[in-house]
């Protein structure tokens, strides 16, 4: 089998000016972490970012001026407050949101999975999202004849995963109680390319020893690139906590575009390696 | 007879308002950062509901005294949530699709007379005053799930508003007329407990009607925080009060660690 592993500046490097990009993980947990910071260092603009729920992934992609479009349902940080660059950016007219409900973004992901253009829901419907997202369109249902959305397949480029572990040909698995994995499969499903960022490869042997814990076959892996808490400051679970201390830090430097510059100059423009991000970021 | 507490906080007052409007047996759904919301199915489940079906987050009937505060923190207790199951997202999507949730908790930035909800933008949408981190699930819960029991910690003007700036999710709209017209899954916002009240909606309008008032709380103070004129009874019940069995249970079982007054937290 190919040997898919790559550097995360390698597999990057597939994400150019205008791409468009979905982030997996949601609200604090299982976001690809140090993808997101090779993207922020890459520099790339104009990027229409797909994700769930966004969080610090998709608040400094804004924050660095990469970002020109988010298609999300949430972004925030839970508990903590508002996303200060997501705020900032939407206030003043610099990013342009595409509004989707958790359901509608999940069901666009699975038509995607499905291969089929799109699937209906009620939901939605008398919801001022319909005007702002003018993807969804409402229709007579042929069956029921009752008013429903349609929600069409969301595609994009690239998606940006973190997973448990791989093997070198892009068999990536979970790890046990790991929650909200079919997520994971419907992003690599609806993207083009997909990098999988993982806390350990591993051998063959070891993902044929438990294959029911695989969540992308190989042929749905494009990259692999081995990041030990690729997720930080995101969770994890079960391995690891989101690192509410570090996203704290993060939310206090994001709400002044000076005290942000800082923060990315010192986590991310002036860190070398992954390892030494971990040893000045990671509180645990 | 009912021995009533004389000591109580607010949230607390709200988190057993809430227990008592869910019936044992029913099947019910809550999103995250709902403190009160979690609070009151918790106490619901261990009082006089044993068989609500219980779905938080993507958890299906967690133990009722698991500690949510530290779930959020510390990854060995997210490891330890003892739960019937774990269902997968789509899982619990079609759950939704299939109209099967008789109701669920929301806490909305902004809501009006008819109870839509915004929690999307406070002023015009293309240049708002301020950016709201979105719905999340309330668009499809608001149509999806049977009946929604909204809560406001802090009852003012800026959140009830005569006209929401944007609908995240809808009320009562055509004064209560579209859910029978488009057969909607859903019968809407049933009800909206408050820091000063409990509120329902007319029949007949859809709009927002006082239910009762809380205990030391005058009609004129939850006038004067409601920014729409209210449907007011001639009669009005005062909220029934905490029990001290509920509130004992609350601090010393569900919640010794306040998660419940997170909720209060400035904004």
């Amino acid at each position: 089998m190919k040997d898919k592993t790559v550097t995360l500046d390698e597999a990057v490097s597939e994400i150019e000016d205008g791409s468009s990009v979905g982030i997996g993980g949601a609200s604090l947990v299982y976001k690809p972490m140090s993808a997101a910071r090779a993207l922020v260092k890459r520099g790339v603009k104009n990027l229409t970012i797909y994700t769930l729920m966004g969080d610090i992934d998709v608040d400094m992609l804004i924050g660095v001026g990469c970002t020109k479009r988010v298609c999300a349902a949430y972004v925030g940080f839970p508990m903590i407050g508002l996303a200060p660059n997501f705020r900032r950016a939407a206030q003043n007219g610099q990013i342009e949101v595409k509004e989707y409900s958790e359901l509608s973004f999940c069901l666009g992901l699975r038509a995607s999975s499905m291969g089929v253009p799109f699937i209906p829901t009620r939901s939605m419907l008398g919801s001022d999202l319909l005007k702002i997202n003018t993807d969804f369109e409402v229709f007579d249902c042929p069956v029921t004849k009752q008013k429903v959305v349609a929600v069409p397949a969301i595609k994009f480029d690239v998606a940006l995963l973190h997973a448990y572990q791989a093997d070198s040909s892009g068999n990536a698995q979970i790890m046990d109680k790991q929650i909200m994995a079919d997520l994971m499969a419907y992003f690599a499903k609806s993207a083009k390319k997909t990098i999988v960022t993982v806390e350990k490869v591993v051998d063959n042997e070891e993902i044929k020893r438990c294959p029911e814990k695989t969540i992308l076959s190989c042929y749905e892996v494009d990259f692999i690139v081995e990041m030990p808490y690729g997720a930080h400051p995101s969770g994890f679970p079960p391995l690891y906590p989101p690192d509410i201390s570090h996203i704290t830090e993060y939310y206090r430097a994001a709400t002044n575009p000076e005290s942000f510059k800082d923060y990315v100059d010192r986590y991310v423009y002036s860190v070398k390696s992954h390892e030494e991000y971990l040893k000045i970021a990671k509180n645990f | 007879m009912t021995s009533y507490a004389k000591d109580y906080t607010i949230s607390e007052l709200m988190a057993v308002a809430l227990a008592r409007e869910m019936k044992d047996r029913e099947k019910m759904y809550l999103g995250a950062a709902t403190p009160i919301g979690v609070v009151a199915t918790q106490l619901a489940r261990i009082t006089h509901a044993p068989n609500l079906v219980c779905i938080y987050g993507i958890w299906v009937n967690p133990d009722p005294y698991t500690n949510y505060f530290a779930v959020m923190t510390d990854a060995s207790s997210f490891q330890n949530i003892r739960a019937d199951a774990i269902t997968n997202l789509s899982e619990l999507h079609d759950l939704w699709q299939r109209g099967e949730i008789d109701f669920g908790i929301i806490r909305p930035a902004q809501i009006d007379q008819y109870g839509n909800i915004n929690n999307t933008v406070i002023g015009e949408y293309g240049k708002p005053k301020v950016r709201l981190p979105g719905g999340v699930a309330i668009a499809d819960a608001m149509n999806l799930v049977k009946r929604l029991l909204i809560y406001v910690p802090r009852h003012e003007p800026r959140v009830f508003v005569k006209r929401v700036d944007f609908i995240t999710g809808p009320g009562h709209l055509e004064e209560r007329k579209w859910r029978s017209r488009l057969n909607m899954p859903s019968k809407g916002p049933h009800k909206v407990f408050t820091n000063l009240a409990i509120l329902g909606f007319d029949e007949a309008t859809g709009r927002m009607r006082l239910e009762s008032v809380h205990p030391g709380v005058s009609v004129n103070e939850i006038q004067e925080n409601t920014g729409f004129p209210l449907i007011i009874p001639e009669k009005i019940a005062e909220t029934e009060m905490p029990t001290i069995e509920q509130i004992k249970l609350i601090r010393e079982k569900l919640d010794p660690m306040n998660m419940r007054d997170l909720d209060y937290r400035p904004s």
